[in-house]
This record gives C-alpha cells, structure tokens and sequence, in this order.
C-alpha cells in the first residue's frame, strides 16, 4: 500500500548531500542555476538547426563559459530569444512544434530576468501556462482531427513507421517482416516514378488494431488529465499525484518518439512546477532528464528485429 | 489602483500577458491557415503533430523536365525552402512560386538514372537532373523547353488498408506561355 505521508515527509525534508540539496533548488539562486542550465542543455543539443541560430549561440556558449553568470542576465536570454526566433522564423516548414515552446521558453527566461519580479514565481507561472497550452491544444487537435480518435491514426503510425512498429511487433507478435514489407509498399506509393500505378494494401491485424485504440485513448486522456489538474488548485498530496501523471506521461512516451528536445521540455517545467515543499520531487525529474538520454539509444530494435 | 499599477504583481501580469499574447497570436496563425490554406495540423506551432496521417511528408511533387533530347526526372529536393512550404501548405500560391522557381532555375545532367520496377514487374527509367549546387557530373546546363509539376498527398485508409493519392494540383511551365497552374 503506497503511504503518501511517508512519501510526503520523505519529499519536505532537508536533504543530507549539499549537490542534492542545490539540484533540489529550494533557494531562488538554486533553483533558476538547474532551470538555466537544463535550458541551455535543450539549446545546445536539440536546439534550433539552423546557422543564423547555431552561430552566434556558439559564441554565446563560450562566453558563458567564461562568465557563467551570464547564464542570470536578462539581455543573454533576450539575444538567444531573437536569433531562436530567426531560425524559426526561417525555418517554419521544418520545426516541430517544440521548437515554437522552446522559443516561448526562452523568451520566458528573458522576462524573468527583470529586477522587479519574484523570478521564480514568474517563471513558474510560465510553465504552468505553457504546459498547460502544450497539452490542452494537443487535446483540441486531437479532438478536431478525422482520423485520430477512431485509432486510424495510431494504427497508420503503428504500420508504416519504424519507431512504432517495433512496439507493434513486440506488443501483438506480429512478424518484423510484415512492418517491413508495409514501409516498403507506402514509400513505393509516394515515388514520383510510380504516380501512375495502382497503390498496394498494407497489411494490419485485429491485435495491431487494439494496441492502437489503447494508444490513442491512453495518449488523449493522459493530456486531457494533465491540462485538468494543472488549471485545478491542489493539495500538497495532489501535487505529487499531479507530478507523478505528467512523469507517467513522459516515461512511455519518449521511450517510442525519442523527441528527446520536447521531453526535456517538458521536464523543465514539471521541475518548476514543482512546490518547494516537496522539492525532493524535482529530483526525479531530473533523473527522467538522463533517462531521455538513455533513450536516444534505439532499445526497442534491440528486442525486436526492425529491418 | 495607483498602488496596484506600481505593484511587483502588475508587473509579473503585464510579462506574462506578453507570453499569452505572442503565443496565442502564433496559434491563431496556424488554425487560420489550417482551414484556409490547408496548412499541415503537424506545423506552424498549432500542437497537432501525433494528431493525423496528413503530415507534410506524405504531400509529394513529381517534377519532369523536358529537352527537346528526352525527359528528366528533377531531383525535387534541390528545391529547398519553395518546395517545403508547399508540403507544409499546398495553396495554388505556393504551387505556382515552386513552378516559377523551379523554371527560374539552371538544371544539370546528375549522369544518373533512376529505376524503378512497375507493379507488372516491368522497369522504368528515368535520368535524373539536379541544380549546381547538387552532385552533377555536368556543367552543361540542360535546354529545358518544358516542366511538369504535379502533386498529390498519399494517405492510408486504414479500415481497408488501401492506400489513396489525393491529387492537390498541377503545374506547366513552357518558354510561350510561363506558368500555367490547375487545381
């Protein structure tokens, strides 16, 4: 039986390793070091490809490393908002919908710096804002979309792309080969040179079916949980429910669509969404951060052969 | 009311209101196009991707350049941003800009043939030409006397498991007449 007072006082208390204890940031100047920092992770590993960003935010990493203060200086997030925006900006047709948060983020980070606000409060206000609108609008895409509540979609996925098809093959012990042979079937029916030709039939199965309605419904009421609770003022025990869902939600999820820039996101603002009474609980979204690394590794091929 | 306007609270709304409004405006962007231009729910910061099949990868254009010698198949993604903006939002705006863009251009001999095996396992063969920044084995740019564009989204209906192309339009290009485009 879970007890949630044990978990409680466990999450409250002081902790003994002064790093824990600073990663936990309980302090103000703690607290917006670990959010500064996982931002600048976000920006240089899955920031924004494009060289009117990837320059001048080189430039920007050097001088951090030499003035790491700069990371705490208003104007330092306001250029690499401005050079953010120009890649985007630029480069519309390619971004994923993360790198618009991200850009959002940032911009966040810039206002935060402005000497007349409680910074973390800001800053926490802003995460529960933008992750709020992240899943509520995911909901409405989902809700207006033709073919994502019947599970069309997510058996669409499921069939023709290689992330996904390693869970189905896993899941409905369906043969890799038949996934194989479906990718091979939809790429021939987007070849210019074949416009002409009858298009073939993939292949499914009742099972891949199921797996993809649990998918779907999963997936969409997780969202609409999460956009709920975040609007909802909460106990301290409903807090740690609350953080405990968007951990559920980020732990399955990521390990298929290694959207690993849009995770560690998403982990930021659990992280300051995270009440300092319990700040014991930011820890562990610090360690979904490196658990997302580890699932850049593509493990799911190593159970199941994906050709 | 004097006191709020000068309070720390004023202060943390006006910010944030900033945020609320540059992101909603984005969001408002995306679902006018959404239903105007037939932008992609996948893009233009809407929050739709996982939503539907109808992603700007299964919108494709089939580019064929004509010499008075033979037929080349253009390789369509030397086409860059035109041609990405089109897959994103297929509007006969942004069809007609990839054909005047695609004719605009110098096309080069890559020195290769694509084949490919038809459904009746007889081959097909076309050569392939592509612009100077790409690998050509040429500098003799080709005699382009005509161009086709034609594009079409490839959609899987799952209940059957048939696959269908949804044409979006078509576009000629010939030295008389320009750009010619039909939806």
């Amino acid at each position: 039986m879970l007890n949630t007072d044990a978990i409680n006082r466990r999450l409250s208390t002081t902790l003994t390793s002064p790093l824990l204890e600073k990663l936990c940031g309980r302090e103000q100047q703690d607290f917006l070091a670990v959010v500064g920092a996982l931002t600048l992770g976000i920006l240089i590993f899955h920031g924004f490809p494009h060289v009117y960003f990837a320059i001048p935010f080189q430039l920007l990493v050097i001088s951090y490393l030499v003035w790491p203060a700069l990371l705490r200086q208003g104007p330092f997030w306001f250029v690499v908002f401005l050079f953010s925006s120009a890649a985007l900006w630029l480069n519309w047709t390619h971004a994923d919908n993360h790198k618009y948060l991200l850009c959002y983020w940032v911009f966040s980070l810039f206002l935060a710096f402005d000497n007349t606000i409680d910074r973390p409060a800001f800053l926490r206000r802003c995460a529960r804002y933008l992750l709020f609108f992240t899943m509520m609008m995911a909901v409405v895409q989902k809700t207006l979309s033709p073919d994502y509540l019947s599970g069309d979609f997510f058996e669409f996925i499921l069939m023709t792309d290689s992330r996904f098809s390693a869970l189905g093959s896993l899941v409905t012990g369906m043969d890799g080969d038949i996934f194989s042979e479906n990718r091979q079937l939809y790429v021939r029916a987007l070849d210019p040179l074949l416009a002409d030709q009858p298009t073939a039939t993939l292949h499914s199965s009742e099972a891949l079916h199921r797996l993809a309605l649990v998918i779907t419904w999963v997936n969409y009421v997780d969202q609409i949980a999460i956009a709920v609770m975040l609007l909802l003022p909460l106990s301290r025990r409903g807090e740690i429910f609350k953080h405990l869902l968007l951990m559920a939600f980020i732990i399955p999820v990521y390990a298929v669509a290694p959207v690993i820039g849009f995770g560690w996101l998403i982990i930021i603002w659990g992280y300051c969404l995270v009440p300092n009474e319990v700040a014991g609980l930011r820890l562990g979204y610090l360690g979904l951060f490196l658990l997302l690394c580890i699932y850049e590794f593509p493990w799911l091929s190593l159970l199941v052969y994906s050709p | 009311m004097k006191q709020f306007f000068s309070s720390r609270k004023y202060a943390e709304a006006r910010l944030f209101l900033l945020l609320m409004a540059g992101s909603l405006a984005i969001l408002f962007n995306h679902f006018y196009h959404v239903t105007y231009s037939d932008l992609s729910q996948w893009k233009g910061g809407g929050m739709g991707m996982f939503s539907t099949q109808d992603a700007p990868g299964t919108r494709v254009v089939s580019i064929m350049l004509e010499t008075p010698e033979q037929q080349f198949l253009a390789n369509s993604q030397a086409l860059g941003r035109p041609l990405a903006h089109f897959n994103a939002m297929p509007t006969i705006e942004n069809l007609l800009s990839l054909c005047h863009y695609a004719a605009n251009k110098v096309w080069l001999p890559s020195g290769t043939v694509r084949t490919v095996t038809l459904n009746d396992q007889t081959l097909r063969s076309y050569a392939v030409a592509g612009l100077s920044g790409d690998k050509t084995s040429s500098h003799q740019p080709l005699a382009v006397t005509g161009l086709q564009l034609v594009a079409w989204k490839t959609l899987l209906d799952v209940p059957t498991g048939a696959l269908t192309r949804t044409p979006l339009g078509s576009a000629y290009w010939n030295n008389a007449e320009g750009c010619r485009v039909k939806h």
